[in-house]
C-alpha cells in the first residue's frame, strides 16, 4: 500500500467515526452558532460597522472551534489504545500527522461552510465575498496543521485542555493576522490583487508548519 | 545483511537493549536471540519489564540504548518496514469502539495491504469463532470477544512474528482454550507474556524469566526446571 493510500485509509476511518459519533461537526457547529449570537449581542448596535467587526469575530470563532475539533480528532485515537494500533502500521509517524491534519481540516471546513452564511445573516452583511473561497481553506489549513501537531504534543499532559490554547494561540497569530486582514480587504470590496499578498503569507505559513510537523511528529509521539 | 553475518539471522536479536523510565531501568542491557519459529514465553511478576520488552520489540517505544534487530534488520533504521513483519496484541484491543469488528479489521487490512481482505477476515473469524460478531460494534463486545478480535487483527497481515502481551488476561476457560489452541496452530515466531504458566508452557518451546528488566532464567521447555520456575514466580509475586 502506498503512502497516500494509508493516509486515505485513516481519513476515511476518521470520517466514518464522525458519521457514527457526530462528535466534532455537530458539537462544534453548535458552539460556533452560540459564539455568533453572543458576539452579536456583545456589541452595541451600530457602534462598530459590521464589515470592520466581522473578520475578527469570524476568525476568533473559527480559531476556538478549531481547537475543539483538533483535540477531539487526535484524542479519539486514545480510545482502546488505537494510537498504538496506528503506530504499529508499517509507515512512518508522518502518515499519522498528515492524515490527522487532513481530517481536522475537513471537519473545520464543514463547520466553516455552515457558519459563514449564518454570520452573513446575523451580522447583516450584504454579500459574502468570493475571495473567501481561497482565504478560508488556506488559513484553516495553517490552523489545522498547528492544532493537530500541538494536540498530539499535549495529548498525554495532565492539563491538555489548557495546554493546547496556551501553546497554540501564540503560534497561530501570523495565520490569524493574515486571515483577518485578507478577509477584511475582501469585505471592503477590494479585488483579488489586494488579498493576494496575505494569501501568499498564509501559504508560506502552511508550508513551514507542514514541514516542521512532518519532520518532528515522530518525536512528539515518542514522548 | 544480518547482524551476525548468517544467512538466516534470528527472528529477533537484542544487544544490550536498555529502556529507562526516568531513573527506573525497565529493561537493563538485555541480550537475547529468538530463532524463527520459536515460541517464547516471557514470565515474571508485575514490573519485571515484560510489557516494556514487548513494546520495544514492537518498535512502539525506542530503547534508551542498545540495539534491536528483527530478521537481521536494524530497528533503528528500518522500523517502518519491520512493523510489517510483526503482529502485536497489547493489553488494550487497539480497536475503535464505534466501528464494527469487520470495519476495524478492514481498516487494518488496508493499512497492511492485505490482499483479498474480506476472505482473509472471514477465514480467521471462523478459526476464532467470531463470524457472528463481525457486524457488531466493538463497544458492544465483551472483554473476551474484543481480545479475540484483537488477536485476529494481529494476524490479519500474516506476520512472521507474533508479540502477545498477556493476551489471556480476564478470559474465561472457554476463551482461554480457544486462544491457546489458536496460538498453538500458528506457524510463526511467538513471544508471549502471561501469568498463566500452565497454558503458556503448553504452547512454548522456551521460557524466559524476567526480573527487574534482566533475564534471570532462560530455558528450553524440555530442560525446564518447572519447580524452580514456580518457586521464583511465586516468591516474586508475593514480594
Amino acid at each position: 500500500m502506498t503512502y497516500w493510500l494509508a493516509i486515505a485509509a485513516i481519513v476515511k476511518k476518521d470520517l466514518l467515526l464522525e458519521v457514527r459519533g457526530k462528535e466534532v461537526v455537530l458539537a462544534v457547529s453548535f458552539f460556533v452558532l452560540l459564539m455568533v449570537f453572543t458576539f452579536n449581542f456583545a456589541f452595541r448596535p451600530g457602534s462598530i460597522p459590521n464589515e470592520i467587526m466581522t473578520p475578527g469575530v469570524l476568525w476568533f470563532t473559527f480559531l476556538f472551534a478549531g481547537m475543539l475539533s483538533f483535540q477531539r480528532v487526535v484524542n479519539s485515537e486514545q480510545e482502546n489504545g488505537c494510537l498504538d494500533g496506528l503506530m504499529l502500521c508499517p509507515y512512518g509517524r508522518d502518515v499519522i500527522f498528515i492524515a490527522k491534519t487532513i481530517s481536522s481540516f475537513v471537519f473545520v471546513m464543514v463547520v466553516e461552510a455552515i457558519a459563514i452564511p449564518i454570520f452573513a445573516v446575523v451580522f447583516n452583511l450584504s454579500a459574502i465575498p468570493i475571495q473567501l473561497i481561497l482565504i478560508v481553506p488556506v488559513a484553516t489549513l495553517g490552523i489545522a496543521v498547528i492544532g493537530t501537531f500541538l494536540s498530539a504534543l499535549s495529548m498525554n499532559t495532565r492539563l491538555r485542555e489548557v495546554m493546547l490554547p496556551v501553546l497554540m494561540i501564540p503560534l497561530v497569530v501570523p495565520a490569524v493576522i493574515g486571515a483577518v486582514e485578507s478577509t477584511g480587504d475582501a469585505f471592503d470590496g477590494a479585488g483579488w490583487a489586494a488579498v493576494q499578498p496575505w494569501i501568499y503569507v498564509l501559504i508560506i505559513f502552511d508550508i513551514v508548519f507542514l514541514v516542521v510537523g512532518f519532520l518532528t511528529f515522530e518525536h512528539v509521539l515518542e514522548e | 545483511m544480518s547482524v551476525n553475518g548468517n544467512e538466516h539471522p534470528p527472528a529477533v536479536r537484542t544487544r544490550r537493549l536498555t529502556r529507562n523510565y526516568g531513573r527506573v531501568k525497565a529493561i537493563a542491557g538485555l541480550d537475547l536471540a529468538i530463532e524463527s519459529g520459536e515460541r517464547v514465553l516471557l514470565v515474571g511478576p508485575n514490573g519485571s519489564g515484560k510489557t516494556t520488552l514487548i513494546k520495544l520489540l514492537a518498535t512502539l517505544i525506542k530503547p534508551t540504548s542498545g540495539d534491536l534487530f528483527v530478521h537481521g534488520r536494524d530497528a533503528s533504521r528500518h522500523d517502518a518496514s519491520i512493523r510489517a513483519a510483526l503482529g502485536v496484541v497489547l493489553h488494550e484491543p487497539l480497536l475503535y469502539g464505534r466501528l464494527t469488528a469487520a470495519e476495524n479489521l478492514r481498516f487494518y487490512a488496508r493499512m497492511f495491504s492485505v490482499p483479498s481482505p474480506d476472505a482473509r477476515i472471514q477465514t480467521l473469524a471462523e478459526q476464532l469463532e467470531l463470524t457472528d460478531l463481525l457486524k457488531t460494534r466493538v463497544d458492544s463486545l465483551s472483554h473476551g470477544q474484543r481480545k479475540r478480535v484483537a488477536l485476529l487483527r494481529a494476524v490479519l497481515h500474516d506476520p512472521g512474528i507474533l508479540l502477545l502481551d498477556e493476551p489471556d488476561s480476564g478470559l474465561d476457560k472457554t476463551a482461554l482454550d480457544l486462544l491457546f489452541d489458536f496460538c498453538k496452530s500458528q506457524p510463526r515466531t511467538i513471544v508471549m507474556s502471561t501469568h498463566n504458566l500452565d497454558n503458556g508452557l503448553a504452547i512454548a518451546d522456551r521460557a524466559i524469566f524476567l526480573k527487574r528488566g534482566r533475564v534471570t532464567m532462560d530455558s528450553g521447555i524440555e530442560t525446564l526446571d518447572r519447580e524452580a520456575l514456580d518457586y521464583r514466580y511465586q516468591a516474586l509475586a508475593v514480594g
